[in-house]
Order: structure tokens, then sequence, then C-alpha cells
């Protein structure tokens, strides 16, 4: 049997499915959800292997609830939108449906699985988009135990790159996010973000004051008193954006 | 400068052409002419406050009057005051009197009914002005309407829930069909007034947020309110739309729990009060595309109304409420 979970936030969008799934005699729905958050903490415990994911949802979005499953089921994502397509299978989605969907086409999506699950089900990659709704980031979410933190791009104060982790600073605390400072770089607003130091990226708008060092050494201190190196490359990006 | 010039210069002529001398005709025509240029200034600065569209032409009619008067009075005193001496001139100022009134009362009119036009014709533009501006605003309001119904999303997902539907619940499907149908319509019906009843704005919010209840099941809650006697009240097209489809966004993809979105219309004296509320979650900051809805709902009022104060919005822990009133002329 197929081990089916749907993450959905209407319940019609659920029926649907149900309905169209239950002629399939090799799929069992295991799991039904109405967010993300109810979608991380189900797919953790019920491990089903394919899961049918809507995009836009309530507080994080089909990405997002992804970025944050460990052991990643197959996808295929169901939407109404058809701007997502692209970012669906930049992430390895199975298949992308657009709502109304047919019995058929739900067919095929299915025929598409029970091939790869023969010959092995595709990996799906590390999520690096962490916003549907555009190319910037505005929302970072992290996990930390069973708790999922939403932090709103403007309240990150900086970020450090620790090991394989990125460490995100807030006034609520540090998060740790597995992921490289570069990809932040890219995606973080260049208005307000800068990398100053190959391990650091600052909020400009926590920058209280710039000293200078013997030796060019350069040091930014930020609002809440932490005080972030800066090395020659980053002092031309900090400058040329403090200039802009 | 130049005017008082060819003032002076006319007025010197003239006097000298009934047997003054030379000096005492430049001196009398100065001291006139300065006394008129007062006068012109006095008008410049009370006119605007008499428009002659609203309180009628009496003022305008009035004013140039008594000032005739006070001119030709002080004229008369400041040029005895002079002259004091020369008795054949004091015998021509008495006699020239009628005349000076005559005169300066021409001239006075004159000047009113430059001055009164030229206000007028810059009231008119400025009311043309803020007309197109009013015009292009509820164009734009039309325009993002139609653009957020026709949205395929909203149609998709509707569809998607009529497909849900038609198999095991047909009567909410066709339910469903016809309240979409109906909302469209509405849509594309072309209203080309500034105005339009409540009632019609009402029955298309009511369309909108059965069709959102319909979606979402349980998990959202309407919670619609209207007072009697506000059906008849009139209102900028499309002025709340955007504002209950904001309230759904916020509301429905902010929080997690159950989604309450109460809109209230009251009548108080001459509004008509609209009030739209919404759960929301402060952590989450104001959702992206919400400023725009509120901006435009603002503008739009106070182009059509010149208020500032018209639109109210308060954000709280958990909720989030605007409060529309729009005033009732007439």
């Amino acid at each position: 049997m197929i081990r089916v979970a749907i993450i959905d936030d209407e319940p019609l969008a659920h029926e649907i499915l149900l309905e169209y799934l239950k002629d399939a005699e090799d799929i069992e729905v295991i799991g039904k959800y109405f967010n993300g958050f109810e979608g991380i903490k189900g797919i953790q415990e019920t491990q089903p292997e394919l899961i049918f994911v809507d995009i836009q949802m309530p507080k994080i979005n089909g990405f997002e609830m992804l970025e944050l499953i460990d052991n990643k089921p197959s996808v295929i994502f169901v939407t109404a939108y058809d701007t997502y397509a692209v970012k669906a299978f930049e992430v390895h989605a199975l298949d992308y449906l657009m709502k109304p969907f047919s019995r058929e086409r739900l067919g095929q999506a299915l025929g598409k699985y029970r091939t790869f699950r023969q010959s092995g089900p595709p990996e799906l990659s590390r999520v690096t988009y962490a916003s549907a709704e555009s190319e910037i980031l505005e929302r970072v979410v992290v996990k930390t135990g069973n708790r999922i933190e939403v932090i709103p791009v403007h309240e990150i104060m900086y970020l450090a790159a620790e090991d394989d982790f990125v460490a995100i600073q807030t006034p609520k605390g540090k998060f740790l996010k597995l992921r490289t400072l570069k990809t932040f770089e890219e995606m973080l607003d260049p208005k307000y973000f800068v990398r100053v130091h190959r391990s650091y990226i600052i909020n400009l708008r926590e920058v209280t004051r710039i000293e200078n060092y013997d030796k060019g050494r350069q040091y930014v201190w930020l609002k809440s008193g932490a005080q972030i190196p800066v090395s020659k490359q980053g002092g031309h990006r900090l400058k040329a954006a403090f200039d802009s | 400068m130049g005017s008082l010039g060819v003032l002076i210069a006319g007025m010197s002529f003239l006097i000298r052409y009934y047997g003054q001398d030379w000096t005492t005709a430049i001196q009398d025509s100065c001291v006139f002419a300065i006394l008129l240029l007062a006068s012109t200034q006095v008008l410049l600065i009370v006119y605007p406050y008499v428009r002659p569209s609203f309180t009628g032409y009496k003022a305008a009619l009035i004013f140039p009057v008594i000032l005739t008067v006070s001119v030709v009075f002080v004229g008369r005193m400041v040029l005895e005051w002079i002259f004091g001496g020369n008795i054949s001139y004091r015998l021509f100022l008495d006699h020239s009197l009628p005349l000076r009134l005559a005169f300066v009362l021409l001239f006075l009119y004159g000047i009113s009914l430059l001055i009164l036009v030229r206000n007028e014709v810059e009231l008119q533009w400025e009311r043309k002005e803020r007309e197109t501006m009013t015009d292009k605003m509820t164009r734009e309001a039309e325009l993002f309407y139609l653009r957020q119904q026709l949205q395929p999303h909203f149609l998709f997902n509707s569809l998607n829930s009529i497909n849900a539907l038609v198999g095991k619940r047909p009567e909410e499907a066709r339910d469903m069909i016809q309240s979409l149908a109906d909302f469209f319509r509405l849509a594309i019906q072309k209203d080309t007034g500034t105005s339009e009843s409540f009632a019609k704005e009402w029955e298309r919010i009511v369309l909108y947020l059965r069709m959102e209840k319909m979606r979402f099941g349980d998990r959202l809650e309407v919670d619609m309110d209207m007072e009697e006697g506000t059906e008849v009240l009139l209102l900028p097209p499309l002025l709340l739309q955007p504002l209950v489809e904001n309230a759904i966004k916020f509301g429905l993809y902010g929080v997690l729990e159950k989604v309450v979105i109460s809109v209230k219309a009251t009548r108080s004296s001459n509004f008509l009060q609209v009030a739209i509320r919404n759960p929301y979650d402060a952590a989450n900051g104001l959702p992206k595309g919400t400023g725009f809805g509120l901006e435009s709902v603002r503008r739009r009022l106070y182009l059509l109304f010149g208020r500032n104060d018209l639109v109210k919005h308060q954000a709280h822990d958990n909720w989030f409420e605007v409060i529309l009133r729009i005033p009732q002329l007439a």
C-alpha cells in the first residue's frame, strides 16, 4: 500500500482528493492536515511516503512546511496558482496539480509515483525557497525541538556561520538553520542586509556605530551590543550600502 | 505699478481738462489712485470668503458701493487738507464729487467682476481636477476588484470546491454555482456613477463571503450585521470590497485558529459607518498588499469629501479593525 497524507486548508479540497483516491486500491490515506504546523507534526509521526500539499496555507506555506520536514516524502503540489510551478520543480516535486483537476490527471500523477517507486523514489532536494510569494526572503521558518518559529526577516539582528549551520540572531534568541550563509546572502534584501565578513551578515537597521582599529581592522556595533568584525571587502560593501 | 501710473496719468489729464493746473491735477490723481488701489486690495482679500455661487451676488453689489463712498469721502478730506487755501480748487472738488463717485463706483465694479470671475474659474478648475481624480480612483478600484476576482485562482478554487460538492452534496454545489454566477455578474456590471446604494455593495460582500465560507467550512465564521435604514445610504462603488478581501487574507492566512470576520454597518447622524474586523497575529506584522487596499480607500474618500479622518484602523494584539465613515450628502 502507498501511504498518503493530504495537507490543505480547505476541507472541500480534501474531499475531492479523497473521493478520487478511493478508486485507487493501492492507496491508503493515513493523514489529513489543515495547515503546515499540523502537517509537520503529522508527517513526522505517521511517515507517509507521498503527500499532497497546497501552497497557500495559514502562517507558513507549503514550501516552508517542506523545509522543516526531516525525512521528506515524495511531494505532489495541489494548488490553484500556476505561478509556483517552477519553484515546485526546483524542489523536485513529483508533480504539480492545478485545481480543479480531473480524476485522470490525478491518475497520471499517481502513475508517475508508482513508476518512481519501483525504481526508487526521488530524493526531495533541500528546499531553498522560503518564500512562495517573492524572490526576496520575507520570513524564515526554523524548528527548535518541537517548536516551529516563524521569524520575520526584519527581526533578524545578524546571521553568523557556524559549521554547517547558520545562526540567526533575533531578540527572541538564537536559531540554527541548516543552510549556507551564501544562500541567505542571495535571498535577503540587499537594501537591509550586508555580508560584512566571511562569517557574518548584518541587518543595517541594527547598526549603531562603526569603529576603526589599527592595521585597518574594523568592527561594527549593533543595538544589541554585539560587536561584529568587518573584513576589508565587507567594509567596502558596508560603505556602498550606507551610501546608497 | 504700471497700472498705478496709467491710472494717475489718465486722471491727471481729466482733471487738467477741467481747468486745474498740472501740479494740482497730479496730486489729486495720486490721492485717488492710491485709494483705488487700496480698495482693490480690500476686494481681493474679501471676495474669496464671499463666493457669489453660494451667497448670491448681493454682497458683490453692495461692497463696491460702501467702498466707493468711503474712498470719495476720505479722498475729499485729504484733498481739502492739502489744498485748504485754494478756493477755486475746493469749488472744483465739490463740483466734481458726483462724477468722482460715479467713476470710483464703476472702477470698483469692474475690478469686482474681474476678481469674481477669476475666483469662479479657479474654483471650477479645482472642482474639475478633483472630479477627474475621483473618477480615476473609482476606475482603479474597479480594475483592482476585477483583477482580484478574475485572478484565476479565485475562480479555480471555487470550481474545485464545486467539483468536490457535485458528487455528494449537489444542492450545495448548485448554491455555490449560483453565488459564483451572481458574483461575477455584479463584478462585470458597468457602474458609471460615483456612488451606489449600500444595499448593492452589501449584496456583493454577502456573496463573496458566502463563497469563502463554503470553501473554508467551519474554520471561517462570518458575522454580518446591517442596521435597518442603511441600505438606502450611498457610497462610492466597490469601496468596501478590497477591505473585506484584506480581512479574509489577514484572517485566514495569518492565524491557525478559527477565524471570525465581522462586518457591521450602522447609521450615525449624517454618516454611514462600516466596521470590518478580523483576527490577526501581531507577530506577523502587517501582511503585504494590505497597504494598497487601505490606502486607496483612504485616498478615494479624501478626494470625494476632502477629509482625512474618514478611515480609521486599529491593530490590536489579536484583531485588526478598519472603521469607515462615509458622509451622506444632501
